[in-house]
Order: C-alpha cells, then sequence, then structure tokens
C-alpha cells in the first residue's frame, strides 16, 4: 500500500486524538474546579496556609487604611467553628438574612479600628436574642444567617467575628480582591510571615475519568470515546478499499509477515502525528482550557497510539482473512 | 420503491457496525453543537442584560445601630446629585392611603420613571392617563394633576414599583425637593437615610455615580455601599466558547468528514457488484440513490430522533441543532448524487469488482 494512502486514516487519528483529548480535558478542569470556590470567592482568590506556628497578628498583615477593595477570611484548621472576617468592601454583608435600620449592622471601619469584638452568628434557630447574646469572641451580635449562607462553607462554622478582634490569625486565609495591587501587598506580607499560596488541588486525568459523579456535560464529554469505535471502522474500510493489493500481495505469494510493514508504517506514522497533537495541547493549557500534566498528556498519547494500532491491525486482520476466503476477488 | 427502501435497509443490516458507529457519532457532535448553542444563547443574554443597564440602584449597609443624624448640607449634596439623572423616592403610606391609590414622592429628575415628568424647579404631580383624577390636596395646597401616557412608561426588569396604573408621582426638585427631605427628616432622621439608599442614577451618567458613592461612603456615617469584585462593566464574549468548543466542534466535524468519505468509498466499492447487477435488471439511477438515501438518511433520522427523546432540544438549542442537521443532511445527500453519477456503474457490465 502506498503511503500517501495511509496518511488520510493517520491524519483522521490525529483529528481523533485531538478531539478525544479536548473533551477529556473538559472533564478533567470540571473535577479541579468543582470544589474550587470557597466562601463563594469568585475565581481571583487565593488562598493561602502557614505551616508554622508562628503568631501572626491582624496588625502586621493589614493596613485599615489602604488596604480596601479586598476580602480576607481565616480560619484556624479544619474543624474551627469560628472564622474571622476583614470586609471593607462589604461583599459578604447582609447575604441570608434581613436587615434592618437601628436593628442590624455590618462590621464598619471603626470596628476594624477599635477591634471591637462585635460578629456574626450562623444559625438556623431563629430565636436567639441578639441582645442578650454574648460569647467569648463577640460581644455585639450584629445579625444572624442561616447554615445556608456563604460564610459557611465548610459546613460546621459557629460564629464569623471580626478578624481584627482576633488574637492572632488562622492558618488558613482565603481572600478576594477587586484590586490586584492591594491584595499583591498582603500576600507578599503573609508570605513573608510564613505562609504559602496554595494553588488548585490537581486531579489526575484517570482519576477524573473514573470518578462516576459526572454531570451532564462531562458525561457527553466521556461517552465522546465512541470516536475510537467510529475510528475501528474507518480503519477497516479504508483498507476494505485497498484490499485489492493485499490480494495482488497474497496471490504474488506474500505472507502476512511481510505484509506486516504496513502496520508498522501505520504506527510510526501515527507517533509522528502525536506531534501536533502534542503543540496542540500545550496551547490550549496556555489557554486555560487544559490541566493536564505532561505525563498524564503522555499516557494519552501512548494509550491513544495503542488503541488505535490495535484497531487497525484487527480491521488489517479482518480484510486479510475476508481476501483470502473469498474466491470471488480475482485480479484480470 | 418499496423494493429499493427494502434493499437500502437490509444494507443497513449489512453494515449494522458503521451504522452504529455513526449514529453514536453523529449524537455525540451534535450534543457539542447543542453545548455551543447554549454558551451562545448565555452570553446573548448577558450581553442584552448588561447593555440594555438603564438604571444603577445600590444595596446599602448600615455600620451602626443609630447616631442617625444628618445636617443640612447632607441633604443640600443629595440634592445635586439628583438635579439630573438621578432621582430618590418615597412611598406615602399616609397620602396613599387617603386617595386610596400608590403615591410616590419622587425626589429629583423624574425623566427616569416616564419621560412625560419633565425635571423642573418647584413641585409637579403627575399620573398616568389610565387615572381620572385632576387634582389632589398636599399639605393644603391643591396642585392640577398633568397627564402622562400609561404606554409610555419605562419599563424595568428587577422592580414594578412604578408600573401600577392608579399611581400618582409628586415630584420635587431644586429648592422644594430641599425644603421637603428637610421638613420629613427632621422628626425622623431615619427617612433621610432611607431616601439616600432608594437613589436611582441613569448608568451612563458614570460621574454622578462616583459622586454618589463618593458622597455615601465618606459623608454620610454609619452607611457604606455594598462592593462587588466581579462587577461586569462592559460585556465580553465567552472565551471558553471561542477557544474549546468551536475548535472541539471543527475537530469534530474534520473527523467527521472524512470518515464519512471513507466508508461512503468502501461501501460503493462493496457494493459495485450489487448495483451492477441492479442496474442490469433495469433499475434507474433515482432507484440507487434511493438505496444509499435510507442508509445515510436512516443514520441522521435515528439520531435526530434520540437527541429529541433524550431531550437535548430545547427553544435555545434548537437553531444550533436544526442548522447542524440541515448541514449534514443537504451536504451528504448533494455528495451522494454527485459521487454515484461520478461512478459510471454503465460502464461495469461484466459483474466484477475491479
Amino acid at each position: 500500500m502506498k503511503l500517501k494512502k495511509k496518511l488520510l486514516i493517520s491524519i483522521i487519528s490525529v483529528f481523533v486524538a485531538v478531539s478525544a483529548i479536548m473533551m477529556l480535558s473538559y472533564v478533567q478542569a470540571q473535577a479541579i474546579y468543582q470544589e474550587a470556590y470557597p466562601f463563594g470567592m469568585g475565581q481571583n482568590h487565593i488562598v493561602m496556609k502557614s505551616d508554622s506556628k508562628k503568631q501572626v497578628c491582624f496588625s502586621d498583615v493589614i493596613n485599615i487604611d489602604e488596604d480596601i477593595d479586598v476580602l480576607i477570611i481565616s480560619r484556624d484548621d479544619e474543624n474551627s467553628e469560628t472564622i474571622g472576617v476583614y470586609d471593607p468592601s462589604m461583599v459578604m454583608a447582609f447575604w441570608n438574612t434581613a436587615s434592618g435600620l437601628g436593628i442590624t449592622r455590618y462590621f464598619s471601619y471603626d470596628d476594624y479600628i477599635n477591634k471591637t469584638k462585635s460578629g456574626i452568628l450562623i444559625t438556623d434557630n431563629s430565636t436567639v436574642d441578639k441582645i442578650a447574646y454574648i460569647s467569648e469572641n463577640i460581644d455585639d451580635l450584629m445579625y444572624c444567617v442561616d447554615t445556608q449562607s456563604s460564610f459557611n462553607y465548610y459546613g460546621d462554622t459557629k460564629e464569623v467575628v471580626n478578624l481584627a478582634s482576633l488574637s492572632t490569625l488562622g492558618n488558613n486565609i482565603y481572600l478576594d480582591y477587586g484590586n490586584e495591587k492591594v491584595a499583591n501587598n498582603i500576600v507578599k506580607r503573609l508570605t513573608n510571615l510564613g505562609y504559602r499560596k496554595l494553588s488548585l488541588e490537581y486531579v489526575g486525568l484517570l482519576e477524573s475519568i473514573f470518578s462516576f459523579n459526572h454531570d451532564i456535560y462531562e458525561a457527553i464529554m466521556i461517552a465522546g470515546l465512541v470516536i475510537y469505535l467510529l475510528f475501528g471502522v474507518v480503519a477497516f474500510w479504508h483498507l476494505y478499499n485497498n484490499r485489492k493489493e493485499i490480494r495482488i500481495h497474497l496471490l504474488h505469494g506474500g505472507t502476512l509477515k511481510s505484509l506486516a510493514i504496513n502496520l508498522w508504517q501505520f504506527v510510526i506514522l501515527n507517533l509522528i502525528g502525536m506531534i501536533p497533537v502534542t503543540i496542540f495541547s500545550l496551547f490550549q493549557r496556555k489557554m486555560g482550557n487544559m490541566f493536564t500534566s505532561n505525563v498524564s498528556l503522555m499516557m494519552f498519547l501512548g494509550v491513544h497510539v495503542l488503541i488505535t494500532s490495535i484497531l487497525y491491525m484487527l480491521a488489517f486482520s479482518l480484510v486479510y482473512v475476508m481476501s483470502q476466503k473469498r474466491d470471488d476477488i480475482y485480479v484480470r | 420503491m418499496y423494493a429499493n427502501l427494502k434493499l437500502g435497509f437490509r444494507d443497513i443490516w449489512k453494515h449494522k457496525f458503521s451504522f452504529l458507529a455513526c449514529i453514536a457519532f453523529l449524537l455525540i457532535f451534535n450534543m457539542i453543537v447543542i453545548m455551543s448553542t447554549m454558551t451562545i444563547y448565555i452570553d446573548q443574554i448577558s450581553k442584552s442584560l448588561i447593555e440594555s443597564k438603564q438604571v444603577e440602584t445600590f444595596d446599602l449597609i448600615y455600620t451602626q445601630y443609630e447616631d442617625f443624624s444628618y445636617k443640612r448640607e447632607d441633604i443640600l449634596n443629595l440634592a445635586r446629585i439628583n438635579s439630573q439623572d438621578a432621582f430618590t423616592y418615597w412611598f406615602s403610606s399616609s397620602l396613599s392611603n387617603y386617595y386610596a391609590r400608590p403615591i410616590y414622592l419622587i425626589f429629583g429628575d423624574g425623566s427616569l420613571i416616564h419621560p412625560g415628568i419633565i425635571n423642573q424647579e418647584e413641585i409637579a404631580v403627575y399620573a398616568f392617563d389610565t387615572s381620572n383624577i385632576s387634582h389632589i390636596d398636599i399639605l393644603d395646597v391643591n396642585y392640577s394633576i398633568q397627564q402622562i401616557p400609561y404606554s409610555e412608561r419605562v419599563l424595568y426588569d428587577w422592580t414594578d414599583d412604578f408600573q401600577n396604573s392608579n399611581n400618582i408621582f409628586v415630584v420635587y426638585q431644586g429648592n422644594a425637593m430641599i425644603e421637603t427631605i428637610d421638613n420629613m427628616a427632621e422628626r425622623n432622621p431615619d427617612i433621610f437615610y432611607y431616601l439616600v439608599g432608594s437613589t436611582w442614577i441613569r448608568a451612563d451618567d458614570g460621574d454622578r455615580i462616583d459622586e454618589y458613592k463618593d458622597y455615601v461612603m465618606k459623608q454620610v456615617d454609619g452607611l457604606s455601599l455594598r462592593g462587588d469584585f466581579y462587577r461586569v462593566e462592559t460585556f465580553e464574549p465567552d472565551r471558553f466558547l471561542t477557544s474549546y468548543l468551536l475548535p472541539l466542534v471543527v475537530f469534530l466535524a474534520l473527523t467527521g468528514v472524512l470518515s464519512f468519505l471513507l466508508i461512503f468509498q468502501g461501501m460503493l466499492q462493496g457494493m459495485k457488484r450489487d448495483l451492477t447487477i441492479h442496474i442490469q435488471s433495469g433499475a434507474k439511477f433515482r432507484d440507487v440513490l434511493l438505496r444509499f438515501y435510507v442508509f445515510f438518511g436512516s443514520i441522521i433520522v435515528l439520531s435526530f430522533v434520540l437527541l429529541y427523546c433524550l431531550g437535548f432540544i430545547a427553544f435555545f438549542t434548537k437553531p444550533g441543532v436544526y442548522t447542524s442537521y440541515c448541514i449534514i443532511a443537504i451536504s451528504i445527500s448533494v455528495y451522494i448524487a454527485r459521487a454515484l453519477k461520478r461512478t459510471n456503474l454503465f460502464d461495469n457490465l461484466r459483474g466484477d469488482i475491479l
């Protein structure tokens, strides 16, 4: 078979590979982003974590007069019931509750200056006596929210308190911002104090495919792997179209072994075809649509070459057997 | 005719694996087309929401419980903001009860509610032409009511406050506004804070919005505005659509086109002998064509029916699906007809498959 004819099936293999890696990377990106928005923060948000036991206090990190247009939430460890909030932009104010003039209020500039022990209670009990309520961290209960509030992102938070009133910041700092410069300053200060920036938790390609809690779009993308079935069918027809050559080969004393060079040519063309696929994948990664690590990508390409080669081989043997059996395929 | 249909269905059985693979591929392809259509649709909605925004309203946050007081200067500043392109309003329950119809006190530029309301000094009273009232007494002063057409009122998506056909608007501007607010808030400073909070400003008057924000944050104690880090000012098309979904559709389409060409070519070659005998026995071109149309038509129809039964075709995904199916159906039928014409089966009456 001429090389030119095999080029077509290799090109189809390249398109199949590109489509498959794009569809799988969608599933992976969804798995990575699934748990990535703490406290209802947006896509700019930064999570910082400190492993040292160093005591860091509010005034070390935040300059109340300059650091506006940011939201900082501090949480001690996995099961702490209190979070500290610094929210000069009032982004988190009065969600999941009602407000009334003279009855409720939110953290003010003065609160952060005077380190007042004001706070918000997370409860589904609507009979809390707001005025009488006093706890270790809260002297002034500003209002209550229900447990569906985005303050209660981790599910076990009871009290939301003024971050300035806490003696030390927690080990986990969640930061969202409208002004990047201010946020960068805070991140710099936190880094100097022993915090490190956490990146999104990477979920492997295979892990995300086999996690089995896909939504409809992820299911579509995974079902998109039927494209390999199509490839198998197409490989069969491709060889079927060239069955005369196989027949001629057989008539002139060729064997399966001597025909196998066709398979090797396909495998090599297929491998060469993976170069543009890799380049395209890297481009997609740069665009932010793909999170697949290099190892996963190489593994995918390897599996792709393996599957397509096996399908090609199966199709080849099918056509081979057909042309061996059928007496009516004769050459004039 | 029926014989050709029967032969077509026999072809389907003969090539069942190709048939199934094609249906599965077509389903997936169109589901991704549907995803793209949905993304485009959502884009269009957000675009129209952003671009049609006429008025900016604000979400006030109280940061203290009491000590709500104000200076006369604060009212002057509010009046300056409301002098044009902005107003604040107060629902007067006493007047409304008395006249048994909703009466709003509008402080500032009432043309945001209705273009017929003229932004002029002093007090003017307006009502929709659907209500039959010509005079109203407010604080023992008799005002004649000016009619404004109900059909020309400005509609806002998020509130129907000003939509009642019985509404009466008492519009204050200039000195009248300052004096009235001062009178109202003198006994109850809360009213002043409420008025500050219920300000509407024309969305394209950016300077006034900034001035208002500055006024609330810096000059009025105990008040703040809710911020939003992700406020969208201008519309940008979805990057995910252009950098991911559309390329994916293109790659799948290329795969599909090449696959179709190979499958069709193979089938034609495989059936050459069959078709030649068919033609020898008196079949015409259209009979042969019908056999192929049955095969590929079944693929298209069956995948469409499956897509429909799975509930993927909603009113906003229709355009994408229909377009995609039209393109597929037309191009396949045209291609098959052309290809069959070019493969001159009549030249091949010996019955071999070369």
